[in-house]
Formats: C-alpha cells, sequence, structure tokens
C-alpha cells in the first residue's frame, strides 16, 4: 500500500469525521481517513440498493437498510430481545440503542435533530450540583453551532429557538426557514399551546414547538442546500447542487431516500479528492504509540479485497472519531487505559418511553417527515437537582413505534372479524387518529456505566466486541415518571384518550421502578466514554478533544460529553468536531 | 373468467378496495403467486369459487370456516402489508405446508403498494411522498 505520510489520519467516516476532514483540509492539511465498514452509500446506484433493502425487509428498524458486515460488526436493536447481538451485555439494563458501521456512519439513519444543548447544561454540577461539568460552556461553542447548522444545512427560525438561555448571535437565521409544522402538530398545538403543567415547585407552560432540522426546506439569503450524494466508483461526481427540499417521505429513520436529510457522505463529497483519501473497509485495531506517548501509527485490517491485510497508517497527528463506543474500543485495545481508568466509563443515552393516544378526529399521520415538533419545555428548571430533564418529539407517524402499527391495526381487526368495505372504514378510523410522542430523558454520567473488553468474545477479524455495563438511575427513572405524568396531562388536555398502558404486540427492554415498570427504548445518544475535563485527572481529554496522555491524539464525538442533557446529541458533536479541527490545524501549523 | 380476474374480483370483496385500486398496484399477479405457493392452487381455487360474486353472508361464512378463513385473512393481510403471513400452525398442520407459507415481504412494490397507507390517505415509509409542506394540511381523498 502506499507509504505516503499525511498531516492527519481520522479513524470514521461518519459525522465527526467527514467534519473534521472537511475543515483540515480547507486549512490545506492532507487527511486520510479509515472507515471499517463499505463506502456503499456514497455513489446514488449503491444508496437506492439500500433503500430497495429497507422495502424488501421483514423488520423495518433503524438498521433495515443498513446491513452489517462480518468484518466491522454493529449493535442491532433487534438483537436486544435474545441477548445475541455484537454487545455483550452485562445489565442490570440493557443498553437499547445502536450505531452504523458504513462510510457516512449513524447519520444514514438519524432523525435530523439538531438541537443546540442548553447553556445550563455544561455544568449540571456547578448548577444543580449533580453529574460533571464541562471545561468549556455555551459561548465557546456557540461560534462552533453556527458551522455546523451551515455545514449540515439546519432549517429552523430563530424566533422559535430562543428559548432557555439559548442565544445567538446577532442577526443570525439558520441556513434555511423551518420545516413546515404537521396538520397534528398544530392540530395539537391548538388545544395545548398554553397550558401550565406542574414540574418540579412550579409549573411550565407546554409548546408544541418546531425543532431545528437537518432536512432541506426553504433556503434563505443564497444559502445552497445539498441534496443526494453521487460520488461513483471512476471518481466522478454529481453536480452536489441539486439538492431538493423534504418530499415528506415520512422515513427519516431508516433511510431518507432523497437525502433531503443530512448525512455525512453530503459532507465528504464536497472535500477536495487531492487533499483526502476515503480508505473504507479498513477496521482500526490498534493506536501505537511510543514511550513518551506519542501515537506513531495506527494499525487496521483492510477487508474485502480477498485476503484480509493488516496495514499501518502514520501521520502527524490522529483523531479518533469511530464512536463513543469504538473509539474507547480503540483505546482499551491499544492497552491506552488512562492513570484514572476513565476510558469506556460515564457510557450514557436518553433512554426513552412512548406515549400513544388517539385524538377525537382525524390529524391524518403518516405523512411528512417522522416528527416536526418537540415539546422542548421540559429541559430546563431548578429541579434538575433531584431528577433529569426530559424533552418530547412528537411523531407524524401514527404508533408505528409504539406498537408497530399500521400493520397491528390490520391484525387486531383481522382477528376481531372485519373485512371488506368495514375493515377498510374502521383502520382508516383508527390511524387517522393516531399521536405519538417520544419521551425522551437525560441520565448522568455514572462512572459504573462502562463499555469494557474482554479476549473471550472477539468478531471475525479478532477485534474485541464491546462488553456493556449498564443501569438506569434513580434520578433517570424518577424523570421517567414525570415525563409520563406529563404526557398525560397534555393529552388529557387536547382530548386525547391515553392508550399508553395498552399492552403491546412488540417487545421492549424493561426497567422497574417502586411498583412501576418502564418499558424504554434506546435513542442511539451513545455519549460519555472518553470525556473532556479540567485536568488530566477527571477526565480524558482536554478541552480541546486532545488526549492528557497523547500529545498528538484527538477523540472527537459524544464520547467526549461528561453530559448531554437533553438535546439529540449530533449537532454538538458536530460544533465540537469542528472546533477541534480548527485547533488542530493551527497546531499543525496550517 | 381468467384465473387473475376472478382472484382479484375475490380480493376486492375481502379488502373493501375495488377492482380498479387493486390491478392499480401493479402487484395482483404476484400475489395469486404467492397464494398459490403458500397454499397450493387447489386451495386457491376453493377461495375463489367461495368468493367470487359472493353475497356478503357467503364472505363471511368463508371467513367463518376452519378452512378458508385463515387463508382469506391471510390474503387480506398480504393486501394490506405487502407481506404474506405464515398461516397459523393449526392450519399448517392440518392441510400441510408448502415452502412458500414463510413470513415475508413480497418485494419493494409490494411493501410500497399496501392498502393499510391508501386506507388513511397516506404512502408507505420511503415511497410517493405528497411532496414539501403537504404535511401541514389535512390529508386529500385520492384523485380518480
Amino acid at each position: 500500500m502506499t507509504s505516503r505520510r499525511y498531516d492527519v489520519v481520522i479513524v470514521g467516516a461518519g459525522v465527526a469525521g467527514a467534519l473534521v476532514a472537511s475543515h483540515l483540509t480547507q486549512a490545506g492539511l492532507s487527511v486520510l481517513l479509515l472507515e471499517a465498514g463499505a463506502g456503499s452509500a456514497q455513489a446514488l446506484k449503491g444508496y437506492d440498493r439500500h433503500l430497495q433493502t429497507y422495502f424488501e425487509a421483514n423488520g423495518k428498524g433503524p438498521e433495515a437498510p443498513w446491513p452489517a458486515s462480518a468484518n466491522a460488526p454493529q449493535p442491532d436493536t433487534a438483537n436486544l430481545k435474545f441477548g445475541n447481538g455484537y454487545f455483550v451485555q452485562n445489565g442490570p439494563q440493557l443498553y437499547g440503542s445502536s450505531y452504523t458501521r458504513l462510510q457516512g456512519g449513524s447519520t444514514l439513519h438519524w432523525l435530523g435533530v439538531s438541537l443546540r444543548m442548553l447553556p445550563e447544561d455544561f455544568a449540571m454540577r456547578g448548577n444543580f450540583g449533580v453529574g460533571l461539568d464541562w471545561p468549556i460552556g455555551y459561548d465557546t461553542l456557540e461560534p462552533y453551532y453556527r458551522q455546523a447548522e451551515l455545514d449540515m444545512g439546519v432549517s429552523a427560525d430563530v424566533a422559535d429557538q430562543a428559548y432557555q438561555g439559548i442565544a445567538f448571535a446577532d442577526g443570525y437565521e439558520y441556513p434555511m426557514a423551518r420545516v413546515p409544522l404537521s396538520y397534528s402538530d398544530t392540530w395539537l398545538g391548538d388545544r395545548v399551546n398554553g397550558h401550565r403543567v406542574p414540574i418540579g415547585d412550579t409549573t411550565a407552560a407546554v409548546q408544541i414547538r418546531s425543532y431545528p432540522a437537518a432536512r432541506n426546506s426553504t433556503p434563505r439569503d443564497g444559502y445552497s442546500p445539498f441534496g443526494a450524494v453521487d460520488r461513483r466508483p471512476d471518481g466522478r461526481t454529481r453536480d452536489p447542487f441539486l439538492g431538493g427540499r423534504c418530499q415528506g417521505n415520512t422515513a427519516c429513520i431508516p433511510i431518507c431516500p432523497v437525502q433531503a436529510k443530512y448525512n455525512a457522505n453530503r459532507t465528504l463529497a464536497r472535500i477536495d479528492p487531492g487533499l483526502l483519501e476515503i480508505r473504507p473497509r479498513a477496521v482500526a485495531s490498534t493506536v501505537d504509540v511510543d514511550e513518551n506517548g506519542v501515537v506513531q501509527s495506527v494499525t487496521y485490517k483492510r477487508w474485502g479485497g480477498g485476503a484480509v491485510v493488516e496495514e499501518k497508517a502514520t501521520a502527524r497527528a490522529f483523531v479518533l472519531a469511530a464512536h463513543a463506543v469504538e473509539n474507547a474500543k480503540l483505546l482499551l485495545n491499544s492497552g491506552l487505559q488512562t492513570d484514572n481508568g476513565l476510558v469506556g466509563r460515564h457510557l450514557m443515552d436518553h433512554p426513552t418511553l412512548y406515549a400513544w393516544g388517539l385524538t377525537p378526529e382525524p390529524v391524518w399521520p403518516y405523512r411528512g417527515p417522522q416528527s416536526t415538533a418537540g415539546v422542548e419545555d421540559f429541559r430546563s428548571g431548578a429541579w434538575r437537582a433531584r431528577h433529569a430533564a426530559f424533552r418530547f418529539d412528537v411523531g407524524n407517524d401514527g404508533w408505528r413505534a409504539p406498537t408497530g402499527a399500521p400493520e397491528a391495526n390490520v391484525s387486531a381487526l383481522l382477528e376481531a372479524g372485519a373485512w371488506g368495505a368495514d375493515l377498510r372504514r374502521q383502520l382508516a378510523d383508527q390511524l387517522a387518529r393516531q399521536v405519538r410522542f417520544s419521551l425522551a430523558v437525560e441520565q448522568l454520567p455514572d462512572p459504573a456505566n462502562r463499555v469494557t473488553l474482554s479476549r473471550d468474545f472477539l468478531d471475525p477479524l479478532g477485534n474485541p466486541r464491546p462488553v456493556i455495563d449498564y443501569r438506569i438511575d434513580e434520578y433517570t427513572l424518577k424523570a421517567m415518571g414525570e415525563a409520563e405524568r406529563v404526557a398525560h396531562a397534555i393529552f388529557e388536555k387536547a382530548g386525547v384518550q391515553d392508550f399508553s398502558q395498552a399492552p403491546v404486540d412488540k417487545w421492549f427492554p424493561t426497567v422497574p421502578y417502586g411498583d412501576r415498570v418502564f418499558s424504554y427504548h434506546g435513542m442511539g445518544h451513545f455519549a460519555g466514554t472518553h470525556i473532556v475535563g479540567s485536568d488530566a485527572s477527571n477526565s480524558v481529554l482536554d478541552h480541546t478533544q486532545r488526549a492528557w496522555a497523547h500529545p498528538n491524539l484527538y477523540l472527537v464525538g459524544s464520547g467526549s460529553f461528561p453530559t448531554m442533557g437533553t438535546s439529540n446529541p449530533t449537532l454538538t458533536i458536530a460544533a465540537t468536531a469542528i472546533r477541534t479541527a480548527h485547533l488542530l490545524a493551527k497546531e499543525l501549523g496550517a | 373468467m381468467e384465473r387473475l380476474d376472478q382472484f382479484v374480483r375475490a380480493s376486492a370483496r375481502l379488502t373493501g378496495f375495488d377492482r380498479l385500486d387493486l390491478h392499480g398496484t401493479g402487484v395482483s399477479a404476484a400475489y395469486l403467486g404467492t397464494l398459490d405457493a403458500a397454499v397450493g392452487a387447489a386451495w386457491v381455487d376453493r377461495l375463489l369459487a367461495a368468493l367470487v360474486d359472493a353475497e356478503d353472508p357467503a364472505v363471511a361464512a368463508a371467513l367463518a370456516s376452519p378452512e378458508l378463513g385463515p387463508v382469506a385473512r391471510a390474503l387480506i393481510y398480504l393486501w394490506y402489508t405487502g407481506t404474506w403471513r405464515q398461516l397459523p400452525g393449526g392450519w399448517r398442520a392440518a392441510h400441510g405446508a408448502l415452502a412458500g407459507d414463510t413470513t415475508h415481504v413480497v418485494s419493494a412494490g409490494a411493501y410500497l403498494a399496501g392498502l393499510q397507507w391508501k386506507a388513511v390517505r397516506a404512502h408507505a415509509p420511503g415511497g410517493d411522498p405528497t411532496g414539501f409542506g403537504s404535511w401541514a394540511e389535512p390529508a386529500l381523498e385520492a384523485i380518480r
């Protein structure tokens, strides 16, 4: 293989790796990007094959269009029930999330929610006496949030988003106007907006609010949206400015058929190929350091071209952007656990409950983006000293997620003996009135929640599989109860009949709390396995995401988050990655 | 009468969608093949004989019958979802199971053509979207 020396080697071609590569190459640096999975989604033909795979799949879960390869295995939520997946789960709770090891990463099947973290989220210890503090605050990150919103193409109106201390630069607007709310959002909002619900020692006024989404909407001020990527095997690239607006395919998860929703290949396709080499099917196995802790190379195994070949990539600096779990795995597999033992610890997610109900009249779901609005009014409050914060997604896809509708409705009606015009009428009546909230609850960094490795569990390339210890604590469980209560209050105010306690045929992990049992699922929001901190004793990385112990090694992604509040992590992953790229470029003299 | 036409007539009685809707899915011939592969042509012909041009009580009787009922319900489920769902164990034990009787999505086209989406004036996730912003309004009835 080529012995070319690059300025920087990046491991992982997801959103973090792609944005780091983008900003380093913009500074004139050369980059080698190692990706464990295939590059199949970067050409339109390959992407369409993934779409076809989804259409033909029996199960339509988030992983359906993106099957794993044996050499770069990945977790699949379908494996949770039988414990036979990629993760070795020690419990006591099941870690219910998945990610994708393909070029493009998990942005291939994310929802597109692009919330900024709240200023108060960066100092949970200082503000509420729980969790940890970040070494940087919202103000430091604000310019990078703007850059991330530009790079990813986020649609929103500042007027909707300036709440709970979220401040925007003077005159700032998002690159595109907000995605229109769905009819059911507006129907609900007309009935509940301004309704006050008790929380802690106070009350909060509910609002069904548009959230920022990395989905193409109506551009502002000359912004050119980016659409489907088509970088073909012969190197030709289709005009990337053929970006269409969201068509309402109601399939953000697991695959936007037209790529109106951002995925990391959109960033990669715009990078100068003279400065970037992407090497797919190259699974990093170790980070190799000298006696001073300086990284010399990354060892990786290439597969897919006959025999598996082991190679080393060398560079001046190294960036691990392989995902919270895979980053921790790489450090641990390299014998680079820190003296404080924190690599792999503080694993978090947003464990999420569903609330679902029937409106008294049709609200016409199963159309539009999978969701367009949220309830953000319970993300902030002094009560965070006692229990977690939470936010809701308001769905546009009926009861698909909680019950397996509409198939589940068809089944139940057939069981009940319905057929013909009567079946059709009853089904239409049921489906047209379905609403769903996802109640995503914050988790604190708990050092006992962790990723470890065991030589007893290896993948086909001989790389260890992640072993997960995971517990949902009282702080989060209490908030699950609160979130359910709030959802019920909103349903009641709107005249929505609450079905959340109805038994369903679908299987979910459960967690007991007092005399309750919560059925929850993962949100895919992995975080906390290599946290940033104020000094080497309390963290793995400094505020620039550089390893305290390794002067030329950076780890980016949500693994760096000491806390993550309630916002979906992607925008903060992007903002922190861009900041690190800028600081690293300066460090390398670019 | 052509067998396919009989199949579509019988399917119209079962699903509440008319023949034009069913032919318009583009998967009617494939579904007849799916049914044949799952239960064999003899059972299919018995089902068609019971349903084509049948009055409501006769259709209800077929659905209530332990022989034809499970097959008819599986056929309705197929039309609504695009998925053939394996017949109940009791039916398979009594009448013999064919290799085609496994739970499967018939094709990408079948998934997209599921009548369940049409019933609620919507579309299968990932196909036939209604266009930017259309979701802000109540759903329109299909235009003929």
